[in-house]
């Protein structure tokens, strides 16, 4: 089995054992979705409540991300098994993803009640909005979490830092999600370009870098 | 410990010239020393010596800002020379929502290893009993000998041992005893950080003492002097 699957299983396991990131992110965007909800805005804001939602619940999980590779060192055990780094982002960047992205279910959910919208039309075109969006939001905020793992105000400078670089995406998956719901329709391969672009981007910076942001 | 001349075999452990700093504190000010096949260096020195963060470089999970480290001749940076190398140090590198078991699984399948060696390592630690225990439930003890198993998993040329008696129980002290010399038997470099020169006479065969980063004395194990080492260690 290579390194990714490895990783990728072993933080699935703790997470499930440690219950330490899903229930906290999940709690958080049920929330402001219910809050948000509660105030008797229109359907036609619940893409941009929803995909603010998941950013913000996202980056308080993703800051916790790597704490269990750094409380005891754990990543320079990997290191010393020689785990190419690039597999180490990517892996942890999968398990990420799932994590998110179960979040992102929980919200989708949350968002059809509270704000009664109608079952999408073209489901596929939003699955894929839903995966390049919150693909984005995690190939970056993954490696900011790894930037600030050892941090002292960790918890704060993650959203401060992800929220503003992952604008545009976030802005460009709420407005595709927004026309996919909306009655008159609408192309949306403008921002799922931009979503594929934002993604590739930071994936591409991420693996860039991330040796030298774990070193000690 | 000694200097690879012409006609001899490379040293395991070669460190030459190492420098590191945090911020404006210089812990390492270009150490040399090597570390041949089946000897044991013992590395003293007082509170923030620089004994920990030598280990750290040499292992390669700490990069010098000078010098550099070649394990079995090659550079530690490289996949293959990394792999050659154990380090059990403070930290643990152990997950604690794992089992023991589990835990030596995934270091095993990481090195490429079949799943039997953890096995091997659960019967050799005396941890079988507490297989199936997360480690976030283990004594200092158990988590140490786990850590010595993680360490020797992939049966490595060199280990390094950052303060291993360090809130040990007897047991587990036994074991890192009777671990030294039996590494040193199987023609492994061995390099252990202690602060007591006693242990360092017992176990070692070449003693450095740090001081600011600096050795400020080397000679064989056998020959150590509890009051000249704390003569030396006043000097920091």
């Amino acid at each position: 089995m290579s390194a990714f699957w490895v990783i990728l299983r072993k933080d699935l396991v703790v997470e499930g054992r440690a219950r330490d990131l899903l229930p906290s992110m999940a709690i958080l965007a049920l929330l402001l979705l219910a809050m948000t909800g509660a105030t008797g805005l229109r359907a036609d804001a619940a893409p941009a409540i929803l995909w603010i939602t998941v950013a913000v619940a996202g980056s308080i999980g993703l800051v916790r991300s790597f704490h269990q590779e750094t409380d005891q060192e754990q990543l320079h055990g990997l290191r010393l098994a020689a785990v190419d780094p690039a597999m180490i982002y990517l892996a942890k960047a999968a398990a990420n993803f799932l994590i998110v992205a179960a979040v992102e279910l929980i919200a989708w959910g949350a968002v059809m009640i509270f704000f009664d919208i109608p079952i999408p039309r073209r489901p596929a075109a939003l699955a894929v909005v839903l995966l390049l969006g919150t693909g984005s939001l995690v190939a970056m905020g993954t490696l900011l979490g790894a930037m600030l793992a050892t941090a002292r105000m960790r918890e704060a400078l993650l959203p401060v830092l992800l929220l503003p670089l992952c604008a545009p995406a976030v802005m460009a998956a709420a407005g595709a999600t927004a026309r996919l719901l909306s009655e008159a329709g609408g192309p949306v391969a403008g921002e799922l370009r931009l979503l594929l672009a934002f993604t590739l981007l930071f994936v591409s910076v991420a693996l860039l870098v991330f040796e030298h942001v774990i070193e000690d | 410990m000694g200097n690879a001349g012409p006609g001899q075999a490379r040293p395991l452990l070669d460190i030459r010239a190492v420098s590191k700093s945090y911020g404006a504190r210089s812990a390492l000010r270009s150490v040399s020393l090597t570390v041949d096949a089946g000897r044991v260096l013992a590395i003293l020195g007082p509170n923030g010596a620089g004994k920990s963060t030598l280990l750290r470089v040499a292992a390669g999970i700490a990069r010098p800002e000078s010098g550099e480290v070649r394990i079995g001749g090659r550079p530690v940076g490289e996949p293959a020379a990394r792999r050659q190398v154990g380090f059990a140090g403070h930290q643990s590198f152990l997950y604690g929502y794992l089992s023991v078991e589990e835990n030596l699984r995934f270091y095993a399948q990481l090195y490429g290893l079949p799943a039997a060696r953890a096995g091997e390592g659960l019967e050799r630690f005396g941890l079988q009993s507490h297989r199936r225990r997360p480690v976030r439930e283990l004594s200092r003890g158990l988590v140490q000998r786990l850590s010595l198993a993680r360490a020797l998993l992939h049966d490595p040329a060199v280990l390094l041992l950052d303060e291993p008696f360090t809130g040990l129980d007897a047991e587990a002290s036994r074991v890192v005893r009777e671990l030294i010399p039996e590494r040193r038997a199987r023609g492994c470099a061995v390099a252990v950080a202690t602060h007591a020169w006693a242990e360092a006479r017992e176990l070692a065969d070449d003693a450095v003492v740090l001081v600011a980063g600096r050795p400020a004395l080397r000679e064989e194990a056998a020959s150590l002097d509890g009051e000249r080492v704390a003569a030396v260690y006043q000097t920091a």
